[in-house]
This record gives structure tokens, C-alpha cells and sequence, in this order.
């Protein structure tokens, strides 16, 4: 299961995040998104366009190909 | 001189707060390295400057605009740090914090947006935070200027250091005190600070490191291991159990509506919608509703009884003729024709400073990407577009922000295809003139043509000379605030005033520039304006545009005199005609046929960057060749494009 | 007599003021940079 497959609403923790882009990840990092980090998906777009996710109370929008690369277990 | 430097995350208010802080922009400072304006203010109590330096996330740095901040703290003196922190994000913004404690200098933390924090449901026992840190941290509501004065006092009194060590464990300690040795006393920074930024691979740093010879121990002492996992960590750990203690949480009080707002204006289907929609009421706004009847008033000021008072006092001091037409043909009619749009350009910068204030501006990123990425950039891109409509230098600045370089450079090429303020002078005379029944909508078509080329050639630039680097997108949606009204004010103020200024400037020189050269001829003074030096040089290029529709000596005298600055171009056509600016568009009307019209307008809309932004790509870009290729694609593009509209147009018209 | 000097000083500003103008904008500063302050585009000062 990963970020990019969750439905709007679900809460999930991410365990493992790989294979993401040098800059992308360092930019997750400073805002606080990490492996054992509370998500919860708050929008998608259409024809496979950024997410919206909410981490830590901040909003948080990235591609749907980057965020399939983060996995999540749902809780 | 007391210097301290504004630190924190983007988008947390410290601009306004540098604002409220400071009485004045003292100066614009470069700084060593790379020329970019920083702003240095006074503080209010005259205890010292106050210098804002651009939102980062990081001491390391990925984007431009945070090798600034980097390079401050490397080159530039100063005494102390304020760093502003957003009280609803304390797990983030304290990296940066310790970051800034561990350089050494005395810091200030600014506690924002603490009224947001409680509706959010959080409450900070802000004492409690200063003590475990060091520090004086102070509560503050930067959008009502609450705390601001108790800021000042601090800052006033911010005395020595207080020591900040966070312990990284025994393995980074020891290499730690390692590199702090092999630095020795060829840094006079802290040496602690330099280390770990170096074992967070700093790119910066290491170069600094490198420039004073001891690259070789550095990496002998380093090996080929990377340490930022662990520094992370340790750091989270601190800021963790530090949360823990200062922040209390409860449900209620918490707010719904920003949540609401945002499944709207983000909605994968009515997003876009609603965004096109905004952007036309902003423009029907400006164009229609408010600004054209705002504008019709000064018109018939300047053109009615400031004309007739000029006159009057022309004569009664027994002005020669030369005099005489200098005034009203020339001062009057250039400078006057120019002005009469000031109430639609600040309308215009007044709803674009409420986008930046509100938040909007991000979600626009955000429903713009899907859209973007089909031409190879990214939704950021869609933010300098954005304030390019104000205007173009400003818009090229703000590319900054995008990380990659492929990204900000095709953003900086297509940024001049955004019909900037200036442009919109001469399409609200010819859209006025011919099209005056849906003025709105044939304004709007020009912004929206601008969009769709600077598409186009955003799409062919990714694929050829630009094809080998992917674009990313990461984006932080701000939270939602209303924005106040001063400082609405303020930053509408201080984009438009530019506007005002140039009109006692360089408008004002243009005008006597150009009237000067319709004046005289080869024959002499006070020639038939069609024997007059600019009738000869606009009649040698003339031909060129015969194509386009509107190939007369008049167009194209000014079009040349836009590349200076855009607004240039209806001063001298309203010498040309030598009419008050009321009766221009009567007048046009007998040279261009409405297809003609449309087509000049494109061709403003395109045909060049003017001077300053020229400028500013070659600032940015730090390269002459995209440079050049900045002035020359958009004229191909707008002769082409002109030509094909004068041509087609003529069925629909 | 009057008009002479009058006409005299228009130009004189307008050349100092095109002159001023044209060297700062060089500089890629817009008008509100040029007149001693910064752009201040929350997005680009933020």
C-alpha cells in the first residue's frame, strides 16, 4: 500500500520511503514527512496529478509518482 | 551598527513582520557573490537595521534563493539572529532553530501565528520554550503587529551567546571535535556549527571549507560516510520530547473551515474552474467594474481642467509657442495619457497582493501541476506567471524559488509572454476604442494568448534543448489567513508606487524625448508632424510591419519607443496624434480597422521584454546567450503570430 | 525670457531624469527598485 493509493480521508503511518528524488526527499524531511510519520490523504487530482496530504498539521502536495513511492500502512 | 538577521520558513509571515518592525527600506544591499536585493530596513526603536532574508527550510541548500541565506551566514556580518518560527509547526521550524542556535550568535525566537496555532487547537507555554532553549522567545501575531514591540525590546537588548549544544552521540561527537581541530583558527566561525553543516553535507559549507585548503584532511578524517540520517534524528528526538513539555492540545476550539475551503478550491474537478473564474472576476474587476469608470474621472481631470489651467498659466507668464506645445503636447499629453490608467493598475496589484497574502497562491501550484507537467514544468511555475501580470522583473525574481534549474530557466524565458501592467495602458485605449462593448473579455483573450504561447514554447523548449533534466514538484500549502488590511495596503502601495514613479521619470523623459523629435524636422522647428524626424526614422522601419496591418510611420515610432519601458508607447502615440487622451481613440479608429487593432496589441503583448526585464533575465540567468535569445524568440514569435491574427481577423471583425 | 529658461530646465530634468532611469533599469531594477527600495513581491522577499 502506498500514499498515492490511499482514498481521501484515510489516516496511514509511512514505513518505508525509496527510490524518491534527492530533492523531493530532502524537501520531505524539512517538512517533517519520515518514515513512522502520521499521513492522512486530504486530496487527489485528476489524470494521475499531485496529492494533497496532511502531515503533522502541515499540507503537504506532491506527484502521484513520487507519492507511490511512499509506503504506508493504514491504520 | 547592531545588524540582525530575519530567519524562518517561507510562508510564516516574516515579511509582514519585517514590516511592521522597520519604519523604512533603508537600502537595497547586495550582497558578495550573488547580486540579489536583500532588504535591510531600521528598526522602529533605532536600535539597529534589520535585514529579511528569503524563506528557507534548511541551512543546506537546494534552491537559489537559500544560497543566499547560506551565503549570508558565511560572508556578511551581523550581531544577532530572529528567527521566526510558525507556532503550528514547531516540529519543523525548531531543525532550523537549532541550526541557527548552533551558529553561536545570540537568537531571538519570534513565536508566529500563535492565534492560528489556537484555532488549530494548540496552546504553547512560550516561557517554558525560552528556558529550554536558551532563548527569548517572544508570542507574536504578525498580521496585527501583536508582540512586535516586545520583539524590538529584545532584539535592543540581545547581549551575549548563550552556549547551545545538542549531544549527537559518541560516534558524531568524535568526528566533530576531528574537523573542529583540522579547522583550527583558519575559521572565524563557529567551529562546531561548520562541522556538523559539514557532516550534513552543506554543499556550501564544504566549498567554504575547501577554500581554505584542508580539503584532503577533511575527507581523510570523513571517509565516504553520510551522517544526516543521524543528525536528523538526534535533532527529532531533542525537538520531540521539547514538544512534548511546551505544547498542550485540545479538540476544541479547533477550526473546520480551512479544511472545507480547501476541498473546495483544490477539487479535482471544480478546482480549475473555480481558478479561471477567480482570475476572471479579478480582471472584469479591474477592467470593467471598478477601474474603467476610476479611470474615465481622471481622464477628464487631466484633459478638462488641469489643461485648461495649464494653458492659463501659460499665458498669463507669456509662454512662447515652443513653450506652450513642450507643456500640453508634450508633457500633458505623454505623462497625462499614461496616468490615467494608475487606479486600473493598482486595482490589479491590490487583488494580486490579496492572492500572495491569502494563501491562494499555493493551491494554485497545486491544481495547475497536473496541467503543467503535459508542457515538462511544474506548478510552481504557474506563482512568478502570477505576479508577472503585475509585473515581469518582480515575476522573473520570484522563479527563484523553483529547485531545478531546467524549470526556472524555461519559467524566466515565458515569464515576458505575461501581459505585465505596463502592456495594459495601450490595450485598455485600443480595446476602448474598437472593441468597447466587451472590453473585459477582449483584455482577457490577450492574458490568456500570453498563457497559451508561453505553453507552447515552454513545450518545445522541453523537448529539445532543454530535454535531459525532469521536473519535480513539492509544495507546502500554507494555512489560510485573511489578509489585513494594512498590509494588503502596504504591498498594493509598493508595487503600484513604481507605476507613479516611472511616470516622473522615465515616461516623463520619453514623452519630452519623443515630442522633441516630432517637433523638428530637416527643415527646421515646428515642422507637419509627417516632415518630422521620428515621422522619417518610423517610416524607415514602417514597411516591416505592413504585413501586420499596421505598417505606418506612427506604430511603429512606437513601438520602438517601448522597449524602455511598455507604457512608453501610448505617451507617444498620443503626441503623434497630439489629442488629449480622451480623443486617441477616435482618432485610431481612422487609422487601424479593428483586425489591425488586434493584432498591434499582440504584437505590444509580445514583441519584446522591456529594458528592466531584459535586465533581470541576464541578472538571473548569468548568461548572455538565453539573454539574447530572450529578446529575439518573442519578436519572431509576435511577428508571426501578428500576422496570421491581421490576416484571419479581417473575416471575424 | 522666462519661457527660455523654463523650456531650459524641462529639458535639462528630462535628460537627467532618462539618463537615471535608463542606468538603473540596466541594473534589471523595476521602477519601485530604482526609486531606492526593493521589489517587495511577498513571493520573492518572503
Amino acid at each position: 500500500m502506498n500514499l498515492g493509493s490511499l482514498s481521501i480521508n484515510d489516516e496511514a503511518v509511512i514505513v518505508s520511503i525509496s527510490d524518491i528524488d534527492e530533492i523531493v526527499m530532502r524537501r520531505l524531511n524539512s517538512l517533517g514527512v519520515k518514515i513512522g510519520s502520521a499521513v492522512c490523504l486530504s486530496q487527489k487530482t485528476l489524470f494521475g496529478g499531485p496529492c494533497i496530504f496532511e502531515c503533522q498539521g502541515k499540507q503537504v502536495s506532491i506527484r502521484n509518482k513520487d507519492a507511490i513511492k511512499i509506503k504506508v500502512a493504514q491504520v | 551598527m547592531n545588524k540582525t538577521a530575519l530567519l524562518g520558513y517561507p510562508n510564516i509571515g516574516k515579511t509582514t513582520l519585517f514590516n511592521s518592525l522597520t519604519n523604512s527600506y533603508e537600502y537595497v544591499g547586495n550582497w558578495s557573490g550573488v547580486t540579489v536585493e536583500k532588504k535591510v530596513g531600521n528598526l522602529h526603536n533605532n536600535s539597529g537595521k534589520l535585514i529579511d532574508l528569503p524563506g528557507m527550510y534548511d541551512l543546506a541548500p537546494l534552491s537559489k534563493d537559500e544560497e543566499v541565506v547560506m551565503n549570508f551566514f558565511l560572508n556578511e556580518k551581523f550581531n544577532s539572529v530572529l528567527n521566526i518560527i510558525d507556532a503550528n509547526h514547531l516540529s519543523t521550524n525548531l531543525h532550523l532553530t537549532i541550526q541557527a542556535l548552533e551558529f553561536g550568535k545570540p537568537v531571538i525566537v519570534g513565536l508566529n501565528m500563535v492565534d492560528v496555532a489556537k484555532r488549530n487547537g494548540f496552546t504553547i507555554n512560550d516561557s517554558l520554550l525560552s528556558k529550554r532553549l536558551g532563548v527569548t522567545s517572544v508570542p507574536t501575531i504578525a498580521r496585527t503587529g501583536e508582540g512586535c514591540s516586545e520583539l524590538l525590546n529584545e532584539i535592543a537588548c540581545a547581549g551575549e551567546s548563550q552556549a547551545f549544544e545538542l549531544d549527537y552521540g559518541v560516534e558524531i561527537e568524535s568526528l566533530i571535535s576531528q574537523i573542529t581541530k583540522i579547522i583550527g583558527v583558519k575559521s572565524g566561525h563557529n567551529k562546531r556549527w561548520l562541522s556538523i553543516q559539514f557532516l550534513l553535507n552543506n554543499n556550501m559549507v564544504i566549498s567554504y571549507l575547501e577554500g581554505l585548503g584542508i580539503k584532503n584532511e577533511l575527507k581523510a578524517a570523513l571517509g565516504n560516510k553520510s551522517f544526516n540520517g543521524e543528525i536528523v534524528k538526534k535533532r527529532e528526538e531533542y525537538i520531540n520530547s521539547l514538544i512534548e513539555e511546551v505544547v498542550t492540545f485540545s479538540e476544541e476550539g479547533k477550526v473546520e473551515w480551512p479544511a472545507k475551503v480547501d476541498a473546495l478550491v483544490t477539487h479535482r474537478i471544480f478546482g480549475l474552474p473555480i481558478f479561471l473564474f477567480i482570475m476572471y472576476l479579478v480582471f472584469q474587476a479591474t477592467f470593467t467594474w471598478i477601474g474603467a469608470p476610476l479611470s474615465d474621472i481622471v481622464d477628464g481631470f487631466i484633459g478638462g481642467t488641469f489643461t485648461e489651467l495649464t494653458e492659463k498659466v501659460l499665458s498669463a507668464i507669456g509662454a512662447s509657442t515652443l513653450l506652450h506645445d513642450l507643456v500640453v503636447n508634450g508633457i500633458i499629453a505623454g505623462v497625462g495619457g499614461v496616468l490615467v490608467f494608475v487606479p486600473q493598475i493598482f486595482i490589479l496589484f491590490l487583488f494580486i497582493s490579496f492572492l500572495e497574502d491569502s494563501g491562494y497562491m499555493s493551491r494554485i501550484a497545486v491544481v495547475m501541476d497536473r496541467f503543467m507537467d503535459v508542457f515538462g514544468l511544474n506548478g510552481k511555475s504557474f506563482i512568478p506567471m502570477i505576479i508577472s501580470f503585475g509585473c515581469n522583473v518582480p515575476g522573473i525574481m520570484a522563479a527563484r524559488s523553483i529547485e531545478q534549474k531546467k524549470d526556472r530557466l524555461i519559467t524566466i524565458l515565458t515569464a515576458p509572454f505575461m501581459s505585465c501592467s505596463a502592456r495594459l495602458p495601450v490595450y485598455v485605449l485600443f480595446a476602448g476604442a474598437f472593441f468597447s462593448s466587451n472590453q473585459g473579455t477582449i483584455v482577457f483573450s490577450l492574458y490568456v494568448l500570453g498563457i497559451v504561447l508561453a505553453l507552447i514554447v515552454t513545450k518545445i523548449l522541453s523537448l529539445t534543448i532543454l530535454k535531459d533534466e525532469k521536473s519535480i514538484f513539492i509544495v507546502e500549502l500554507p494555512q489560510y489567513n485573511l489578509p489585513h488590511a494594512k498590509t494588503l495596503f502596504r504591498s498594493t502601495w509598493e508595487k503600484g508606487k513604481n507605476f507613479i514613479h516611472k511616470a516622473g521619470t522615465i515616461i516623463f523623459a520619453g514623452s519630452i524625448g519623443i515630442w522633441l523629435i516630432s517637433y523638428f524636422g530637416m527643415s527646421g522647428a515646428n515642422v507637419e508632424m509627417n516632415d518630422s524626424f521620428l515621422a522619417a526614422i518610423g517610416g524607415f522601419f514602417a514597411p516591416i510591419f505592413s504585413p501586420l496591418g499596421f505598417g505606418t510611420w506612427q506604430a511603429t515610432a512606437a513601438l520602438i519607443t517601448g522597449f524602455l519601458a511598455k507604457e512608453v508607447v501610448v505617451s507617444s502615440m498620443a503626441i503623434i496624434y497630439a489629442v488629449s487622451d480622451d480623443t486617441l481613440g477616435a482618432e485610431m479608429i481612422k487609422i487601424f480597422t479593428p483586425a489591425s487593432a488586434y493584432a498591434f496589441m499582440v504584437f505590444i503583448l509580445l514583441y519584446i521584454p522591456c529594458l528592466a526585464t531584459v535586465a533581470v533575465i541576464y541578472r538571473e540567468t548569468k548568461s548572455k546567450m538565453w539573454t539574447i535569445i530572450s529578446m529575439a524568440y518573442p519578436l519572431v514569435v509576435a511577428y508571426v503570430i501578428a500576422f496570421i491574427i491581421n490576416k484571419v481577423g479581417q473575416f471575424f471583425f | 525670457m522666462a519661457s527660455g529658461i523654463i523650456t531650459a530646465l524641462i529639458l535639462g530634468y528630462a535628460g537627467y531624469a532618462f539618463y537615471k532611469s535608463v542606468k538603473k533599469k540596466s541594473q534589471g531594477k523595476c521602477g519601485s527598485c530604482s526609486s531606492g527600495d526593493s521589489c517587495n513581491s511577498a513571493k520573492t522577499c518572503d
